[in-house]
């Protein structure tokens, strides 16, 4: 139905007669201001116009069309019956209805050169540039966040910030951090790929909000369950090695003011693969189911609440399975769930003063199990049981100022056995205030002042600031300036997953009985420096960023491995002037050459180094130059169902990177690893938010880590009963023990408009 | 970076041969964008950026190559009504149930 209004139309000018054409004014009903843009055309023609500037029109008669027709986004169209007046004042009235039909475009990975926290955001788009199976495996197109093996047998992927491990990155979960302690490692694996809307990823120590626990970064991921445009996804994926997964996500409401999804995964890995013939396979085997439930309600009186709940299962097994000499089986079960409840008051529209809860449980219960060693069966059992409270208050002053205050309490209770050690428990009770000030002006500069104060029961006070500083110089290039403190505390086990997939010897050899497992919190300060800006290159934007971190340890738990057949640890000797320091330095450019194709390149120096025991030496696997490229090509939409065949690639190399110390002489690998590259490669078909399907190639050239594993056994003539494994050491992983891998998968978008 | 001065210097050189310009074109959702976007999608076009916002499309293009009535003719092809010209209710009815700019959802 078309609505037909005439607000006003009155002659201007008393001509009366007939006019050859037809002039006026349109303008907004409500504000008087005049309109420009607004298509003005006849009825039932292809005749038309648009107004100016101030609002006006001209527009020649044409015979037999007497109405002109009005438009404008997001006004409702008019049509005016044109009589012999020649001079006409339109009015349009908004529709409300209009203005919800925003929608937030950005390239599928951008940097956020104003925000003082964030530093880059990778989209659900830039997620399906590649498998993306799981969270550990999605910093695969991404140049700040790399992942590496723990290990050459357990298959566990972990990542890197800054030269440092991932424990050192502060892993969140829709703002609430998640993943923590025990989990810090493994539970990269937990987190479906499909079920992402976006990561966004902060380089340096970030906001304080969350806690104190990042140093290296903070990384947080948004479900895409809570704001999926779609009903129901569902994704699909076969590795060809063996790998077969399946995610389901669904939202559903009751009412308009309740909604609820759901989300699914399952992961099956039956096929047992040794690629590199070291008679070790090179994936684990196993099993994975994970579901997510979570339900958001918006009340009337600004209230907001989301309440999510999280389970997972997780088998794995791997080893030795050849049939020459001994089998060797490493299980690993993994069970754990969650619940995390937020809750939200607007408590002044006008100031801007809210109020907001969040509280979250989480238990976690891990099991290693190795068939084959002497300390049959039982390696390690872990338990964590998490609780977490906040409450916050945020007002915004004036539109510059913003004030959030809060207090919160994170209780640890963790419950370990390791065969070397015995049991050993901790129970962590942290209670804390923070406070985070921030002063923007909106084009020129924004600051943000953060500070916490925690009482923690072994580590007694904790005070830790963070400053973030940003400047424009222009619209188009920003400085941001940031330092700030970061701790921890360390899990000696499960820290070093790696550990589970040897029979290193592990030591504590500077016992402090003051604290938990004899060792100190880790604290560091890091240091940051980002330039990032836009300009334009060949018609269209080209986005860069250098940037400069400096992490420095004041206290840390150093974890050697340096001593064949050893992991020691000990504390940083900081007071006799030890240190641990990690230097980087990355520059990283966007561009699109030719239209909708897409280039990425990036450099990254990183000079990592650590005051050992037995003197100073660079931090194990960690490449000092990296360069990363990644080009993707996008094909005109073809066909009524606009469909499109997207390419992507992307190539990484690696610099050599420092071996642990060994003295094996069979294991071939000196100091340093050689340099390699690594090249992915995908083709997607796609129809534009229905449906696409993929198929790629991880590791297209096959670069193998042949020898991954350092394994040797008592020469069975003269030790016929002893059938355990003197040499087992899985620690020497630098590249992937698989070569050259192929997958497939779909995705599928069920009742994605809304009508 | 030099690198990137050095070619985008030697563009700017090649680029006295294209001329931008603007011009309103009807849409309203993102699909909208994608399709105007898509249709000026063309030999001759070096950009077309639409503004949902400004309803405003900016293209760069090469005169030689493409005329601007040519353009505002691809776009009514597409369905879409540009300032100087009006898709015809054929053209129009192939957009997308959630384009129809012209009911502009009072259903």
């Amino acid at each position: 139905m078309r609505t037909i209004i005439i607000m006003l139309s009155f002659a201007l000018m008393g001509f009366g007669a007939w006019t050859q054409s037809v002039t006026g004014v349109v303008r907004d009903a409500d504000t008087g201001t005049p309109l420009e843009y607004v298509a003005v055309f006849w009825k039932d023609s292809q005749a038309g116009t648009i107004t100016q500037s101030d609002g006006r029109f001209a527009i020649g008669r044409i015979p037999n069309h007497g109405i002109l027709v009005f438009q404008l986004i997001p006004y409702h169209p008019m049509e005016v019956m044109i009589s012999e007046q020649s001079e006409y004042l339109v009015e349009l009235k908004i529709n409300e209805m209009e203005k919800l039909e925003i929608e937030e475009h950005a390239g599928s990975q951008h940097f956020h050169g104003k925000d003082p926290h964030l530093f880059q955001t990778m989209t659900e788009k830039e997620l399906c540039k590649a498998a993306c199976c799981n969270l550990s495996e999605s910093f695969e197109t991404n140049a700040s966040v790399d992942a590496s093996f723990t290990d050459g047998i357990s298959g566990t992927r972990q990542i890197k910030m800054l030269g440092l491990d991932g424990k050192y990155a502060q892993l969140m979960s829709d703002n609430i951090p998640d993943l923590r302690g025990l989990a810090s490692v493994y539970g990269l694996g937990w987190e479906p790929g499909p079920w992402i809307k976006e990561i966004n990823i902060s380089k340096g120590a970030g906001s304080i909000i969350p806690g104190y626990e990042s140093i290296a970064g903070q990384i947080n991921v948004s479900h895409k369950a809570d704001e999926m445009k779609e009903r129901f996804f569902l994704n699909g994926y076969v590795g060809f090695q063996g790998r077969y997964e399946w995610n389901a996500v669904s939202k559903h409401s009751i009412g308009e003011r309740f909604k609820w999804d759901w989300s699914t995964h399952l992961a099956i890995t039956p096929s047992k693969y040794d690629m590199n013939n070291d008679n070790f396979l090179d994936n684990p085997i196993g099993n994975e189911l994970n579901g997510r439930l979570h339900a958001s309600y918006e009340g009337k009186h600004g209230y907001r609440g989301d309440y999510t709940f999280t389970q997972l299962r997780y088998k794995t097994e791997t080893g030795k399975y050849s049939t020459l000499g001994n089998p060797l089986k490493l299980h690993n079960t993994n069970e754990r769930y969650g619940i995390f409840l937020k809750n939200g008051w607007i408590l002044d529209r006008e100031k801007e003063q809210s109020i907001g809860t969040q509280v979250s449980y989480t238990a976690y219960k891990m099991g290693n199990t190795q068939l084959g060693l002497p300390h049959n069966p039982s390696v390690y059992q872990g338990e964590q049981r998490n609780l977490r409270a906040v409450a916050m208050h945020a007002l915004e002053w004036t539109h510059d100022i913003k004030w959030t205050n809060g207090v919160s309490w994170n209780w640890d209770e963790y419950r370990e056995k390791f065969y070397q050690w015995g049991e050993f428990n901790r129970t962590e009770n942290v209670v804390g205030a923070f406070s985070e000030f921030s002063w923007n002006e909106e084009d020129k500069f924004q600051m943000i002042l953060g500070m916490r104060y925690d009482y923690h029961n072994y580590f007694g006070s904790l005070f830790t600031p963070r400053i973030h500083f940003r400047y424009s110089i222009n619209e188009n290039i920003h400085v941001k300036v940031m330092a700030g403190k970061g701790r921890r505390v360390v899990n000696p086990i499960l820290d070093n997953p790696g550990i589970l997939a040897s029979n290193r010897i592990v030591q504590v050899t500077q016992y402090n009985a003051a604290y938990p497992n004899g060792l100190p919190m880790e604290s560091a300060t890091n240091l940051g420096f980002v330039l990032s800006g836009n300009t334009k290159l060949f018609y269209r934007d080209l986005n860069w960023s250098f940037d400069v971190f400096q992490t420095m340890f004041d206290q840390q738990v150093v974890m050697d491995w340096d001593t064949f057949g050893y992991l020691k640890m000990y504390t940083l000797d900081s007071k006799n002037g030890a240190k641990s320091i990690s230097q980087t330095a990355q520059f990283e450019s966007q561009f699109s050459p030719l239209k909708r194709l897409e280039v990425r390149l990036a450099y990254r120096y990183v000079n990592a180094y650590l005051d050992y025991a037995s003197g100073r030496r660079a931090l194990p696997f960690v490449s000092r130059n990296k360069f990363f490229t990644n080009v993707s090509y996008s094909t005109k939409m073809f066909g009524r169902e606009k469909n499109r065949i997207l390419f992507d690639a992307t190539a990484k190399w690696s610099d050599g990177q420092r071996m642990p110390i060994h003295e094996d002489y069979l294991y071939v690998v000196g100091d340093y690893s050689p340099a390699y590259w690594i090249v992915n490669a995908q083709i997607s078909l796609a129809k534009e938010e229905k449906w696409d399907m993929y198929f790629g190639c991880e590791n297209l050239f096959n670069f193998q880590q042949k020898r991954v594993v350092i394994y040797h056994t008592p020469n069975p003539l003269s030790f016929p009963e002893d059938t355990s494994p003197t040499v087992l050491d899985g620690n020497f992983a630098y590249a992937p023990a698989f070569g050259r891998m192929f997958y497939l998968g779909y995705r599928l978008r069920l009742g994605g408009n809304k009508d | 970076m030099l690198l990137f001065v050095a070619t985008a210097s030697a563009l700017m050189a090649q680029s006295k041969k294209t001329e931008e310009t603007s011009f309103w074109v009807a849409g309203v959702c993102g699909m909208c964008e994608k399709t105007i976007e898509n249709a000026l999608d063309v030999k001759g076009v070096m950009v077309a950026d639409y503004n949902l916002d400004t309803h405003q499309i900016k293209v760069i293009y090469k005169p030689s190559k493409i005329s601007i009535e040519e353009m505002h003719r691809l776009l009514n092809v597409a369905g879409y009504d540009t300032e100087k010209s009006i898709a015809t209710e054929e053209q129009y009815n192939q957009v997308h149930r959630c384009c129809r700019y012209r009911e502009l959802k009072n259903h």
